[in-house]
């Protein structure tokens, strides 16, 4: 036996590893793998605990929005109650992993909801990974007032996609749009605004002038949208708490498509006569304008890069309508666009990687990506009619409308993965048209 | 010449006796090398501290399973087997139901209620290893994050029925419903019943020791010879019955001496022969063992810091022959569809990781081996790891199907997960 003992060390000083030529070693199997699947994230959702009497109710009804926020989100599939094999009844006894792993769960999340002697609502939660059986994050918390159970229920949703995706997430967010009500040759148009779920609808206007293409400020408090209460288009801008509004720049002027700077203070948009139209600039503090392009065609749906630095506009100077980028300041603006038919309504993305379009050919109408460049061109979606493309506050989502057509139809609110995956109706009753994401409320 | 003739003849003679007959110590070497080669392979000194030190050694000790094995086996197990238990059940058969109907209802109830509220109650989440992480400090960022409740400290806790243990307690609808049977009788009163059996029939119900000798001979079942034919023809007795009965007896334990001896020298055979195999088995362990501590030497020697997973140093193992393209395929595939990417994350293309584990010989993956070569700096990188570690765990199954063969080249395996060259959407 010592023989053999000092055989091997021996063997072992003598001998060099042996490397292949890739760098991986002999004595190390080395692969590469690049077919993945696709699929949603199985996820348990066992019923947030009521830690209080009377707390039943809302941690049901909070639960429910969470899961509708996940799994509408298409990154995760719930699993199914009945095959919870544990419940969850103490919310500060730890979970058993071996519980949710054989059910499919590669996540968990448990919560308790209770209620305060004053009456504030506290809604707390944790997330695991069965799998690699650890837990994810820290427990966190959050309180507010009984009617905020929804923004508490988003705010959790928003954790957990964050801790399981590694992304910024999007459901603590808002939505303001066109709601379009009335027959389709008297459309009343006004300004609404509900959360990116469809909930907590508001009117933000009356319907005695036509209104389009509203955006929100960073902050998501203004919103600068077109009207035509002078009978011709005409920038105004909004406060979401007072609803006081107030036209931008004189009324001779025909304005439209305004667009918020990343840091909220300027406002670009569409300015000229009749048949042609250039990029303008409005300081909102001094009022100052400046015009950022001057050419005879028309040239409009002006969007800023996050960094502000860079300007995404269409125009058909080159005699169709095609995407252009230029600097934020003004000056020589390049083509992106390049495939066959006419590309309009760009919008960059809030994680600045790619550049959101609405791209119609031959008479269809599609919503695609792209990248800032303009190569890599992927269309999501395609119908007879669809346009005006916004991003969610992660970039991930793109919300646009799609009009249905027949004599009863109209507009609807749509969204989509950038993948092209998960497309679905949003939920709004009655027609809607020209939504704009907020970003993550505060 | 002649001389040279007969020279030549005595030795080719010669040659030709050791041909045809052999030579006297090649016959007994076959006999003497075998013996030569077991005491080499058994060897005192080595042997006595390897079997000193090897953990198998007390589960195969000969005394427990050699001694109450042979008596039983030699003796008459049937017999003492049977008998009490014919006599038990037919006398204890009333008592037993009062039994059953006075104290395992009551059980049934205690027991019943223990699994009602341990079916529910263990469903709860109980990992008491899980306490000590649980550690909820504030987060100043959230403005919605008012505070973090303390989880319970372990010495706070009291532990809480594990699954395993709910799963051990007896059925209660079973046990009430089902009627003892005559097992379930004597395993529950053994003994009692035995005392009583013995005050109503002292002549048979003897402990099995003692009545051995005595309840054989009334064994209807019993040896053909002897008494029992003969007591069964009560009619007419020879003369001389005393004198043929104390010499058929005679003959009888003659004939059974003679029978435990032959198989008392059997088990005894067996048992050398299993004590060989046990010494042979505990030295190639202890060689194992030795070439392992070996190689955990030389690993250790190596690389020093290494996860334990590691200990074994594959370095040493012999590489076999290449992983054919095949295999390799076919891991490729297994841990394929355990990958789940999104390609939506941002810079999905970016999101190469590499991960590095080491297999047992069976393709299982080492427990606590898993690691990831790319450093978790980017973002959403880390989601990629965590994903790409799930995928190892997941798509396990009964192991990876590489050749065993080549196991010292797949012992420790790199995986780099690449998305940039799949179905990325852009």
């Amino acid at each position: 036996m010592k023989f053999i003992k000092t055989l091997l060390v021996g063997l072992s000083v003598l001998a060099a590893p042996a490397y292949a030529q890739d760098g991986c070693p002999a004595n190390v199997f080395c692969a590469t793998l690049n077919d993945f699947t696709v699929k949603p994230l199985p996820i348990a959702l066992p019923d947030f605990v009521a830690e209080t009497s009377g707390s039943g109710r809302v941690a049901g009804d909070i639960g429910r929005v969470i899961s509708a926020n996940l799994v509408n989100s298409g990154l995760f599939v719930e699993v199914p109650r009945e095959a919870h094999i544990a419940r969850i009844r103490d919310f500060n006894t730890p979970v058993q992993y071996a519980n949710w792993s054989p059910i499919g769960a590669r996540a968990l999340v448990t919560g308790a909801v209770s209620t305060t002697s004053d009456g504030r609502l506290i809604v707390k939660f944790r997330v695991w990974d069965p799998v690699n059986q650890k837990q994810i994050g820290e427990g966190q918390q959050f309180a507010g007032t009984q009617a905020d159970w929804r923004r508490m229920a988003h705010k959790v949703s928003d954790e957990v996609y964050t801790r399981l995706t590694g992304e910024g997430a999007y459901f603590d967010s808002r939505v303001v749009f066109v709601a379009e009500t009335g027959p389709k040759n008297a459309r009343q148009k006004q300004l609404a605004l509900m959360d990116q779920d469809g909930a907590n609808l508001k009117l933000l206007t009356g319907g005695g002038s036509l209104v389009v293409t509203p955006r929100f400020s960073p902050d998501g408090s203004r919103i600068v949208y077109t009207g035509f209460d002078t009978g011709t288009p005409q920038v105004y801008l909004l406060d979401v708490n007072s609803l006081q509004k107030q036209r931008l720049g004189d009324a001779s002027t025909i304005t439209s498509a305004p667009r918020f700077s990343p840091d909220g203070r300027r406002v670009i948009y569409a300015g000229g006569r009749p048949g042609a139209a250039d990029i303008f600039e409005r300081d909102l503090s001094t009022g100052q304008r400046r015009q950022l392009t001057n050419t005879s065609a028309i040239e409009t749906e002006p969007s800023y890069s996050p960094d502000g630095s860079q300007i995404v506009f269409e125009s058909d100077r080159s005699g169709s309508q095609q995407i252009y980028v230029m600097p934020a300041g003004g000056g020589e603006a390049r083509r992106i666009s390049k495939g066959a038919g006419r590309y309009g309504t760009p919008v960059w993305s809030p994680r600045g990687d790619l550049i959101a379009f609405t791209k119609i050919v031959k008479g269809r109408f599609s919503i695609g990506v792209m990248r800032t460049d303009g190569s890599q061109e992927q269309l999501l979606t395609a119908s007879t009619l669809e346009e005006g493309p916004t991003w969610s506050p992660n970039g991930r989502v793109i919300m646009y409308f799609r009009e249905i057509p027949g004599a009863t139809g109209g507009p609807q609110l749509w969204s989509v993965d950038i993948t092209g995956r998960n497309e679905k109706r949003v939920p709004v009753q009655g027609f809607a048209s020209d939504p704009s994401w907020s970003t993550l409320l505060r | 010449m002649k001389t040279g003739v007969v020279l030549s003849g005595a030795l080719h003679g010669g040659f030709i006796a050791v041909v045809v007959l052999g030579l006297p110590w090649l016959n007994t070497d076959r006999a003497n090398m075998e013996e030569v080669t077991t005491v080499s392979i058994i060897d005192a000194a080595e042997l006595d501290a390897m079997t000193s030190s090897a953990p198998e050694a007390p589960a195969f000790e000969p005394d427990e399973i050699s001694a109450p094995s042979f008596e039983e086996d030699a003796g008459d197990p049937p017999e003492m087997d049977f008998a009490p238990i014919a006599t038990v059940k037919d006398d204890v058969e009333a008592p037993s139901e009062q039994d059953e109907e006075a104290d395992l209802t009551a059980v049934a109830t205690r027991l019943s209620n223990v699994e009602v509220q341990a079916e529910v109650e263990t469903q709860d989440e109980v990992a008491l290893d899980q306490l000590s992480s649980l550690t909820m400090p504030s987060s100043p960022g959230s403005d919605l994050a008012i505070s973090r409740p303390q989880a319970p400290s372990l010495s706070a806790r009291p532990p809480a029925p594990r699954p395993s243990e709910v799963i051990s307690v007896p059925n209660p609808p079973s046990l009430r419903d089902t009627p003892p049977s005559r097992e379930t009788v004597e395993e529950t009163v053994p003994e009692e019943t035995t005392e009583d059996v013995a005050a109503i029939e002292p002549d048979e119900a003897t402990s099995p020791e003692e009545s051995t000798p005595e309840v054989t001979p009334d064994e209807p079942n019993g040896e053909p010879e002897g008494l029992i034919q003969q007591s069964a023809r009560p009619i007419v007795r020879p003369r001389n019955f005393e004198a043929q009965l104390a010499k058929k007896e005679k003959e009888r334990l003659a004939e059974i001496e003679a029978a435990e001896a032959a198989e008392r020298e059997r088990i005894e055979a067996e048992e050398e022969e299993a004590e060989a195999a046990r010494l042979a088995q505990e030295q190639a362990d202890a060689e194992a063992a030795e070439i392992a501590a070996a190689l955990a030497e030389v690993g250790s020697n190596k690389s020093g810091d290494d996860a334990p997973a590691e200990a074994a140093s594959s370095e040493e193992l012999p590489l076999g022959p290449p992983i054919d393209a095949g295999s390799e395929n076919a891991f490729i595939a297994q841990l394929s569809g355990c990958w789940n990417f999104d390609p939506g994350m941002q810079n999905a293309a970016e999101m190469v990781v590499t991960m590095e584990f080491n297999m047992n010989p069976d393709g299982s993956v080492v427990q606590g081996s898993i690691k990831a070569l790319s450093p978790p700096d980017a973002p959403g990188i880390k989601t990629a790891i965590t994903n790409a570690r799930a995928a190892i765990v997941l798509c396990e199954g009964a192991g990876y199907p590489l050749p065993s063969e080549s196991y010292g080249r797949w012992k420790t395996t790199r995986v780099t997960f690449d998305p940039s060259k799949g179905s990325l959407s852009w």
